[in-house]
Protein backbone atom coordinates (compact mmCIF):
# COMPACT_ATOMS: atom_id res chain seq x y z
CA UNK A 1 0.00 0.00 0.00
CA UNK A 2 2.36 2.21 0.95
CA UNK A 3 4.26 1.42 -2.71
CA UNK A 4 1.29 3.10 -4.37
CA UNK A 5 1.83 6.15 -2.37
CA UNK A 6 5.45 6.39 -3.55
CA UNK A 7 4.01 5.97 -6.79
CA UNK A 8 1.66 8.52 -6.79
CA UNK A 9 4.05 11.05 -5.22
CA UNK A 10 6.95 10.56 -8.12
CA UNK A 11 4.41 10.08 -10.73
CA UNK A 12 3.01 13.70 -10.20
CA UNK A 13 6.26 15.26 -8.96
CA UNK A 14 7.51 14.30 -12.50
CA UNK A 15 4.35 15.50 -14.13
CA UNK A 16 4.60 19.35 -11.43
CA UNK A 17 8.71 19.24 -12.94
CA UNK A 18 7.76 18.73 -16.77
CA UNK A 19 4.62 20.82 -17.25
CA UNK A 20 5.78 23.32 -19.17
CA UNK A 21 3.38 26.16 -20.99
CA UNK A 22 0.79 25.07 -18.49
CA UNK A 23 -2.67 24.16 -18.97
CA UNK A 24 -2.63 21.65 -22.12
CA UNK A 25 0.87 20.71 -21.87
CA UNK A 26 1.01 17.96 -19.52
CA UNK A 27 -2.08 16.16 -20.91
CA UNK A 28 0.00 13.98 -23.08
CA UNK A 29 2.63 13.45 -20.14
CA UNK A 30 -0.34 12.77 -17.65
CA UNK A 31 -1.85 10.47 -19.96
CA UNK A 32 0.90 8.61 -20.54
CA UNK A 33 2.03 8.05 -16.88
CA UNK A 34 -1.49 6.85 -16.28
CA UNK A 35 -1.17 4.37 -19.01
CA UNK A 36 1.46 3.18 -18.02
CA UNK A 37 0.63 2.59 -14.34
CA UNK A 38 -2.76 1.36 -15.57
CA UNK A 39 -4.14 3.89 -12.87
CA UNK A 40 -6.88 5.26 -15.25
CA UNK A 41 -8.60 4.47 -18.39
CA UNK A 42 -7.84 6.93 -21.47
CA UNK A 43 -11.88 7.76 -21.49
CA UNK A 44 -11.71 8.39 -17.64
CA UNK A 45 -8.68 10.97 -18.07
CA UNK A 46 -10.12 12.41 -21.21
CA UNK A 47 -13.63 13.49 -18.59
CA UNK A 48 -11.07 14.09 -16.01
CA UNK A 49 -9.54 16.90 -18.59
CA UNK A 50 -13.27 18.03 -19.80
CA UNK A 51 -14.16 18.26 -16.32
CA UNK A 52 -11.08 20.35 -15.23
CA UNK A 53 -12.53 22.93 -17.65
CA UNK A 54 -15.59 23.80 -15.29
CA UNK A 55 -13.72 23.24 -11.78
CA UNK A 56 -11.73 25.78 -10.42
CA UNK A 57 -7.75 25.44 -10.36
CA UNK A 58 -5.29 24.25 -12.73
CA UNK A 59 -5.55 20.97 -14.66
CA UNK A 60 -3.09 19.52 -12.81
CA UNK A 61 -3.42 19.95 -9.57
CA UNK A 62 -7.28 18.82 -10.45
CA UNK A 63 -5.88 15.40 -12.30
CA UNK A 64 -3.83 14.76 -8.95
CA UNK A 65 -6.82 15.19 -6.48
CA UNK A 66 -8.76 13.31 -8.99
CA UNK A 67 -6.38 10.13 -9.15
CA UNK A 68 -4.92 10.50 -5.83
CA UNK A 69 -8.10 10.11 -4.16
CA UNK A 70 -9.31 7.74 -7.11
CA UNK A 71 -6.63 5.04 -5.81
CA UNK A 72 -6.15 6.05 -2.47
CA UNK A 73 -8.97 8.08 -0.82
CA UNK A 74 -8.34 11.33 0.76
CA UNK A 75 -5.08 10.87 1.78
CA UNK A 76 -4.00 9.39 -1.90
CA UNK A 77 -5.42 12.93 -3.27
CA UNK A 78 -3.12 14.94 -0.50
CA UNK A 79 -0.13 13.20 -1.53
CA UNK A 80 -0.57 13.19 -5.22
CA UNK A 81 -1.60 17.10 -4.80
CA UNK A 82 1.64 17.43 -2.48
CA UNK A 83 3.54 15.92 -5.07
CA UNK A 84 2.17 18.09 -8.18
CA UNK A 85 2.82 21.49 -6.06
CA UNK A 86 6.42 20.57 -4.64
CA UNK A 87 8.40 21.03 -7.94
CA UNK A 88 6.98 24.96 -8.14
CA UNK A 89 8.28 25.78 -4.58
CA UNK A 90 11.65 24.32 -5.00
CA UNK A 91 12.15 25.88 -8.78
CA UNK A 92 10.43 29.25 -7.61
CA UNK A 93 12.60 29.68 -4.80
CA UNK A 94 15.54 28.60 -5.94
CA UNK A 95 14.86 30.90 -8.77
CA UNK A 96 13.65 33.93 -6.42
CA UNK A 97 16.57 33.88 -3.89
CA UNK A 98 19.45 32.86 -6.18
CA UNK A 99 18.59 33.29 -9.95
CA UNK A 100 16.62 36.37 -10.18
CA UNK A 101 18.32 37.02 -13.94
CA UNK A 102 17.28 33.42 -14.57
CA UNK A 103 15.00 34.83 -16.90
CA UNK A 104 17.17 37.21 -18.78
CA UNK A 105 20.03 34.67 -19.35
CA UNK A 106 20.38 33.66 -22.62
CA UNK A 107 20.67 29.76 -22.12
CA UNK A 108 17.01 30.68 -20.84
CA UNK A 109 15.94 32.28 -24.20
CA UNK A 110 17.70 29.69 -26.40
CA UNK A 111 16.40 26.47 -24.49
CA UNK A 112 12.74 28.69 -24.27
CA UNK A 113 13.05 28.90 -27.96
CA UNK A 114 12.96 25.07 -28.93
CA UNK A 115 11.08 23.94 -25.38
CA UNK A 116 8.00 26.79 -26.25
CA UNK A 117 7.11 25.43 -30.44
CA UNK A 118 7.58 21.71 -28.60
CA UNK A 119 4.83 22.71 -26.16
CA UNK A 120 3.11 23.52 -29.08
CA UNK A 121 3.37 20.54 -30.91
CA UNK A 122 2.62 18.64 -27.77
CA UNK A 123 -0.53 20.27 -27.07
CA UNK A 124 -1.56 19.48 -30.67
CA UNK A 125 -0.64 15.99 -30.12
CA UNK A 126 -3.40 16.21 -27.57
CA UNK A 127 -6.00 16.82 -30.16
CA UNK A 128 -5.64 13.38 -31.63
CA UNK A 129 -5.40 11.83 -28.03
CA UNK A 130 -9.14 13.41 -27.93
CA UNK A 131 -9.90 12.58 -31.09
CA UNK A 132 -9.46 8.83 -30.87
CA UNK A 133 -12.08 8.79 -27.67
CA UNK A 134 -14.83 11.04 -29.56
CA UNK A 135 -14.93 11.60 -33.28
CA UNK A 136 -12.86 8.46 -33.83
CA UNK A 137 -14.36 5.13 -32.71
CA UNK A 138 -10.42 4.20 -31.78
CA UNK A 139 -7.01 4.37 -32.37
CA UNK A 140 -6.09 6.00 -35.26
CA UNK A 141 -3.81 3.06 -37.63
CA UNK A 142 -1.08 5.26 -38.71
CA UNK A 143 0.66 1.97 -39.89
CA UNK A 144 -2.32 1.03 -41.87
CA UNK A 145 -2.78 5.04 -43.16
CA UNK A 146 1.14 5.02 -44.14
CA UNK A 147 0.45 1.39 -46.17
CA UNK A 148 -2.72 3.02 -47.67
CA UNK A 149 -0.59 6.27 -48.66
CA UNK A 150 2.21 4.60 -49.67
CA UNK A 151 0.70 1.74 -51.84
CA UNK A 152 -1.70 4.02 -53.89
CA UNK A 153 1.81 6.21 -54.73
CA UNK A 154 3.22 4.12 -56.03
CA UNK A 155 0.85 2.73 -58.18
CA UNK A 156 0.31 -1.39 -56.92
CA UNK A 157 -2.47 -0.61 -54.42
CA UNK A 158 -2.77 -4.32 -53.90
CA UNK A 159 -5.38 -5.03 -51.78
CA UNK A 160 -4.75 -2.34 -49.57
CA UNK A 161 -7.82 -0.68 -49.46
CA UNK A 162 -10.13 1.71 -47.27
CA UNK A 163 -11.97 -1.74 -45.97
CA UNK A 164 -8.75 -2.43 -44.63
CA UNK A 165 -8.88 0.69 -42.13
CA UNK A 166 -12.09 -0.51 -41.28
CA UNK A 167 -11.07 -3.62 -40.29
CA UNK A 168 -8.74 -1.79 -37.60
CA UNK A 169 -12.01 -1.35 -35.27
CA UNK A 170 -11.66 2.41 -36.49
CA UNK A 171 -14.76 4.41 -37.97
CA UNK A 172 -16.07 8.16 -37.80
CA UNK A 173 -18.66 9.25 -35.30
CA UNK A 174 -20.42 11.34 -37.15
CA UNK A 175 -22.60 13.10 -33.91
CA UNK A 176 -19.07 13.43 -32.41
CA UNK A 177 -17.88 15.09 -35.29
CA UNK A 178 -20.91 17.14 -35.86
CA UNK A 179 -20.52 18.30 -32.15
CA UNK A 180 -17.04 19.18 -32.77
CA UNK A 181 -18.28 21.29 -35.70
CA UNK A 182 -20.56 23.26 -33.54
CA UNK A 183 -18.35 23.30 -30.88
CA UNK A 184 -15.56 24.97 -33.52
CA UNK A 185 -18.43 27.46 -34.52
CA UNK A 186 -19.41 28.75 -30.87
CA UNK A 187 -15.71 29.26 -30.04
CA UNK A 188 -14.38 30.95 -32.88
CA UNK A 189 -17.01 32.71 -34.13
CA UNK A 190 -19.74 33.41 -31.08
CA UNK A 191 -16.54 33.17 -28.39
CA UNK A 192 -18.72 31.10 -26.04
CA UNK A 193 -17.13 30.34 -22.48
CA UNK A 194 -15.64 26.37 -22.40
CA UNK A 195 -17.55 25.65 -19.38
CA UNK A 196 -20.90 26.40 -21.70
CA UNK A 197 -18.87 24.65 -24.76
CA UNK A 198 -18.10 21.06 -22.12
CA UNK A 199 -22.06 21.54 -20.64
CA UNK A 200 -23.52 21.87 -24.61
CA UNK A 201 -21.22 19.30 -25.88
CA UNK A 202 -22.39 17.26 -23.51
CA UNK A 203 -25.46 17.77 -23.87
CA UNK A 204 -25.91 17.23 -27.80
CA UNK A 205 -23.74 14.13 -26.83
CA UNK A 206 -26.82 12.62 -25.46
CA UNK A 207 -28.67 12.57 -28.31
CA UNK A 208 -25.86 12.28 -31.01
CA UNK A 209 -23.58 10.26 -30.19
CA UNK B 1 6.15 42.00 -14.85
CA UNK B 2 9.04 39.69 -14.21
CA UNK B 3 6.98 37.23 -11.91
CA UNK B 4 4.35 36.69 -15.04
CA UNK B 5 8.12 35.89 -17.26
CA UNK B 6 9.42 33.70 -15.08
CA UNK B 7 6.33 31.37 -14.00
CA UNK B 8 5.73 30.76 -17.35
CA UNK B 9 9.30 29.71 -18.22
CA UNK B 10 9.78 27.96 -15.26
CA UNK B 11 8.41 24.25 -15.61
CA UNK B 12 5.46 23.84 -12.92
CA UNK B 13 2.49 24.76 -13.07
CA UNK B 14 1.52 28.46 -13.46
CA UNK B 15 -0.98 29.47 -11.28
CA UNK B 16 0.96 27.89 -8.53
CA UNK B 17 4.46 29.17 -9.31
CA UNK B 18 2.88 32.80 -9.53
CA UNK B 19 1.35 32.04 -6.49
CA UNK B 20 3.96 30.85 -4.52
CA UNK B 21 6.99 33.62 -6.42
CA UNK B 22 4.29 36.24 -5.13
CA UNK B 23 3.73 34.90 -1.77
CA UNK B 24 7.20 34.61 -1.28
CA UNK B 25 8.02 37.61 -2.38
CA UNK B 26 5.78 38.78 0.87
CA UNK B 27 6.11 37.08 3.33
CA UNK B 28 9.18 34.37 2.87
CA UNK B 29 8.20 30.34 2.65
CA UNK B 30 5.41 31.43 4.96
CA UNK B 31 4.13 33.69 3.14
CA UNK B 32 4.31 31.23 -0.46
CA UNK B 33 2.64 28.47 1.24
CA UNK B 34 0.06 30.25 1.89
CA UNK B 35 -0.63 31.51 -1.32
CA UNK B 36 -0.13 27.97 -2.52
CA UNK B 37 -2.82 26.74 -0.40
CA UNK B 38 -5.12 29.40 -1.84
CA UNK B 39 -4.90 27.97 -5.61
CA UNK B 40 -5.16 24.62 -4.51
CA UNK B 41 -7.30 24.12 -1.98
CA UNK B 42 -10.73 25.73 -3.91
CA UNK B 43 -9.69 22.88 -6.56
CA UNK B 44 -9.06 19.75 -4.26
CA UNK B 45 -12.15 20.62 -2.10
CA UNK B 46 -14.43 20.97 -5.55
CA UNK B 47 -12.55 17.89 -7.04
CA UNK B 48 -12.62 15.31 -4.10
CA UNK B 49 -16.04 15.75 -3.39
CA UNK B 50 -16.64 15.39 -7.37
CA UNK B 51 -14.88 12.05 -7.11
CA UNK B 52 -17.51 9.94 -5.21
CA UNK B 53 -20.04 11.52 -7.89
CA UNK B 54 -18.15 10.80 -11.23
CA UNK B 55 -16.69 7.31 -10.10
CA UNK B 56 -20.83 6.58 -9.61
CA UNK B 57 -22.16 7.97 -13.13
CA UNK B 58 -19.40 6.91 -15.58
CA UNK B 59 -20.43 3.76 -16.40
CA UNK B 60 -24.06 5.01 -16.97
CA UNK B 61 -24.59 4.55 -20.83
CA UNK B 62 -26.24 8.18 -20.98
CA UNK B 63 -23.29 9.77 -19.14
CA UNK B 64 -21.09 8.00 -21.98
CA UNK B 65 -22.64 9.53 -24.63
CA UNK B 66 -22.73 12.82 -22.90
CA UNK B 67 -19.01 12.68 -22.42
CA UNK B 68 -17.92 11.07 -25.93
CA UNK B 69 -19.60 14.46 -27.17
CA UNK B 70 -17.83 16.20 -24.22
CA UNK B 71 -14.93 15.13 -25.65
CA UNK B 72 -15.26 15.94 -29.02
CA UNK B 73 -16.35 19.81 -27.85
CA UNK B 74 -12.54 19.49 -25.59
CA UNK B 75 -10.59 18.38 -28.90
CA UNK B 76 -11.81 21.40 -30.40
CA UNK B 77 -11.02 23.55 -27.65
CA UNK B 78 -7.44 21.91 -27.07
CA UNK B 79 -7.33 22.05 -30.85
CA UNK B 80 -7.45 26.11 -31.28
CA UNK B 81 -5.56 26.75 -28.39
CA UNK B 82 -2.82 24.84 -29.84
CA UNK B 83 -3.50 26.65 -33.18
CA UNK B 84 -3.02 29.81 -31.22
CA UNK B 85 -0.28 29.07 -29.31
CA UNK B 86 1.64 27.85 -32.90
CA UNK B 87 0.82 31.02 -34.78
CA UNK B 88 2.37 32.65 -31.29
CA UNK B 89 5.04 30.74 -31.20
CA UNK B 90 6.42 29.69 -34.42
CA UNK B 91 8.03 32.21 -36.55
CA UNK B 92 10.91 30.68 -38.65
CA UNK B 93 11.85 27.43 -39.82
CA UNK B 94 13.39 25.78 -36.67
CA UNK B 95 10.49 26.27 -34.53
CA UNK B 96 8.11 25.11 -37.09
CA UNK B 97 10.39 21.98 -37.19
CA UNK B 98 10.60 21.20 -33.52
CA UNK B 99 6.61 22.04 -33.36
CA UNK B 100 5.93 19.66 -36.26
CA UNK B 101 8.41 16.98 -35.13
CA UNK B 102 6.66 17.18 -31.49
CA UNK B 103 3.57 16.65 -32.63
CA UNK B 104 4.53 13.35 -34.89
CA UNK B 105 6.68 12.16 -32.07
CA UNK B 106 4.13 12.53 -29.32
CA UNK B 107 0.98 12.12 -31.07
CA UNK B 108 1.83 9.48 -33.96
CA UNK B 109 4.89 7.75 -32.63
CA UNK B 110 3.61 7.63 -29.30
CA UNK B 111 7.53 8.26 -27.98
CA UNK B 112 7.17 9.24 -24.38
CA UNK B 113 6.82 13.06 -23.80
CA UNK B 114 9.32 13.08 -20.81
CA UNK B 115 11.72 11.97 -23.86
CA UNK B 116 10.59 14.33 -26.52
CA UNK B 117 10.46 17.12 -23.85
CA UNK B 118 14.75 16.60 -22.75
CA UNK B 119 15.91 16.31 -26.33
CA UNK B 120 13.87 20.06 -26.65
CA UNK B 121 16.06 20.77 -24.04
CA UNK B 122 19.24 19.45 -25.16
CA UNK B 123 18.89 20.94 -28.00
CA UNK B 124 17.81 24.16 -26.90
CA UNK B 125 21.30 23.83 -24.75
CA UNK B 126 22.98 22.74 -27.92
CA UNK B 127 22.13 26.36 -29.58
CA UNK B 128 23.15 28.40 -26.74
CA UNK B 129 26.99 28.39 -27.79
CA UNK B 130 25.82 28.78 -31.86
CA UNK B 131 23.49 31.46 -30.75
CA UNK B 132 26.30 33.64 -29.37
CA UNK B 133 28.06 32.96 -33.05
CA UNK B 134 25.46 33.92 -34.87
CA UNK B 135 25.04 37.12 -32.76
CA UNK B 136 28.92 38.10 -33.79
CA UNK B 137 27.92 37.60 -37.40
CA UNK B 138 24.81 39.84 -37.08
CA UNK B 139 27.33 42.92 -35.30
CA UNK B 140 29.70 42.30 -38.13
CA UNK B 141 26.93 42.83 -40.78
CA UNK B 142 25.32 45.67 -39.16
CA UNK B 143 28.40 47.78 -38.83
CA UNK B 144 28.89 47.10 -42.52
CA UNK B 145 25.59 47.61 -43.58
CA UNK B 146 25.93 51.00 -42.76
CA UNK B 147 25.74 51.63 -46.66
CA UNK B 148 23.72 53.93 -48.59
Amino acid sequence: MIGLYISLFLSFVKVGFLGFGGGYAIVTLLQQELAGHGWLSAAEFADLVAVSQMTPGPLAVNAATYIGGRLAGLSGAVVATFGVSIPSFILVILVARFFRQFNRHPLTGSVMGVLRPATAGLIASAVLMFAELSVFTGPIPFSRVWDLLAGRATGTGTGMDTAALAGSGFGIDPGAMLIALLAGIGILRFRIHPVWIVLLSGVLGIFLC
Amino acid sequence: MDIFAIAQTLPGIIAINTAIYIGYRVKGLKGSIASALGVILPSFITILSLVWVLVSIKDDPYVKKAFTGVRAGVMVMIGISAYKLGKNIIKNKLSAIVGIFSFLAIGVADIPTVIVLIIAIALGCLLYPMQILFKKKNKTRIIKGDEP
